[in-house]
């Protein structure tokens, strides 16, 4: 797993990319797991919600 | 010719061995006006500028220039291209702020070396000095900085390795994208931040490996991305962030020791009400007492991202 979103498919939306050594862990009712941020990005635009990139903004 | 009756090509230095001491109320910086800018090579803007002052031009403590009567944005044109010493001198209406916000002459800006009376009566900083990749160094006799109140962007994409002593910002409370991408090593002592509300952002991409003490945030509700993509390996004691309801990526990229992010748990759970909070705490791992108040607020909604339980 490389990008994550917990979510209650309302209104709240967790997500992130773990890296290696990390672990997450949510008592959202949904978690989604996502190989590329692509996946990710078009998860939560399909949920209307906007993405901003994980690391530098530049 | 100058406003003090200075002739051109007067040392302002106070004889041998003694550096000129500047006035307390003049603005005082250092510019490049051969770097790339809205004005010409010997120019610069005072770009976003809003108040009335007078300026002097030295090179190598010499006058070489004076301009009077100038109002809000003014271009100015020295006497050759180089590197000048522009010092501003304040009229009664005041100098409230400069707002480069990412554009006109922020990169031919290298030093600000005497802050004067800039400021004082402008509690809102928002983007001043925003995109000045060159501004390596501001001054210390910073107490006016007390009186700010938003200093969102103000220092965002500079190039500031310290912070003098003297800038706490004891009323901040948008401190959004502040200093965020400079080089930061460390930040000054007395720098609490007691009514911080907005961190986004805020000491993001620095080179920090600790916090001042005293640095608690009690009234920090959103940390998001605060820290990220810094060093830190402990947080002052104290800080446990009870209004806290954003922080998501608030210590990506650093690691927290063990004993110090444990007990940031343990007084998350005991101290913040909110639920269905985002927390990132980078790459710092966990004891058996964290752990359970970590699955505590995990059942609370809490995501929680970290280096998970320590073996």
């Amino acid at each position: 797993m490389k990008y994550y979103l917990a979510h209650n498919d309302k209104d709240i939306f967790h997500y992130g990319k773990l890296e290696e050594g990390q672990q997450v862990d949510s008592g959202q009712p949904y978690f989604e797991e996502f190989e590329t941020e692509e996946e990710l990005i078009k998860f939560l635009t399909e949920k209307g919600q906007a993405y901003e990139p994980i690391h530098k903004i530049n | 010719m100058s406003s003090l009756g200075l002739g051109l090509g007067v040392n302002r230095f106070f004889g041998r061995g003694q550096a000129f001491i500047p006035p307390p109320e003049e603005f005082i910086i250092e510019v490049n006006t051969e770097l790339t800018g809205t004005s010409n090579s010997d120019q610069f803007q005072f770009t976003g500028a809003v108040g009335e002052y007078d300026v002097e031009a030295y090179q190598n403590g010499n006058l070489v220039a004076t301009f009077e009567n100038l109002v809000n944005e003014q271009t100015i044109t020295l006497p050759s291209e180089g590197i000048y010493e522009l010092r501003c001198i304040i009229k009664p209406a005041g100098f409230n702020k400069m707002t480069f916000n990412n554009g006109g002459d922020r990169l031919k800006l290298l030093k600000i070396l005497n802050w004067g009376l800039y400021g004082v009566n402008e509690p809102d900083q928002t983007s001043a000095f925003f995109g000045c990749n060159n501004l390596t160094e501001i001054a210390g006799n910073g107490a006016w900085f007390d009186v700010i109140n938003n200093g969102s962007s103000m220092f965002f994409n500079n190039n500031l390795t310290s912070l003098p002593v003297g800038i706490n910002l004891p009323n901040l409370t948008n401190g959004r994208g502040m200093f965020f991408n400079n080089s930061l090593n460390s930040l000054p002592v007395g720098m609490n931040l007691p009514n911080l509300t907005n961190g986004i952002n805020m000491f993001r991409d620095n080179n920090l490996t600790s916090l001042p003490a005293g640095m608690n945030l009690p009234l920090l509700t959103s940390g998001f991305r605060m820290f990220q993509d810094n060093s830190l390996n402990s947080l002052p004691s104290g800080m446990e962030l009870p209004l806290l309801t954003n922080g998501d990526f608030m210590f990506l990229g650093n690691t927290i020791n063990t004993e110090r992010y444990s007990q940031l748990l343990i007084d998350l759970e005991a101290n913040n009400n909110n639920n269905n909070v985002a927390f990132h705490g980078g790459n710092s791992q966990y004891n058996a007492q964290g752990e359970i108040a970590r699955n505590a607020l995990v059942a609370r909604g809490w995501t929680i991202t970290d280096g998970g339980l320590e073996n």
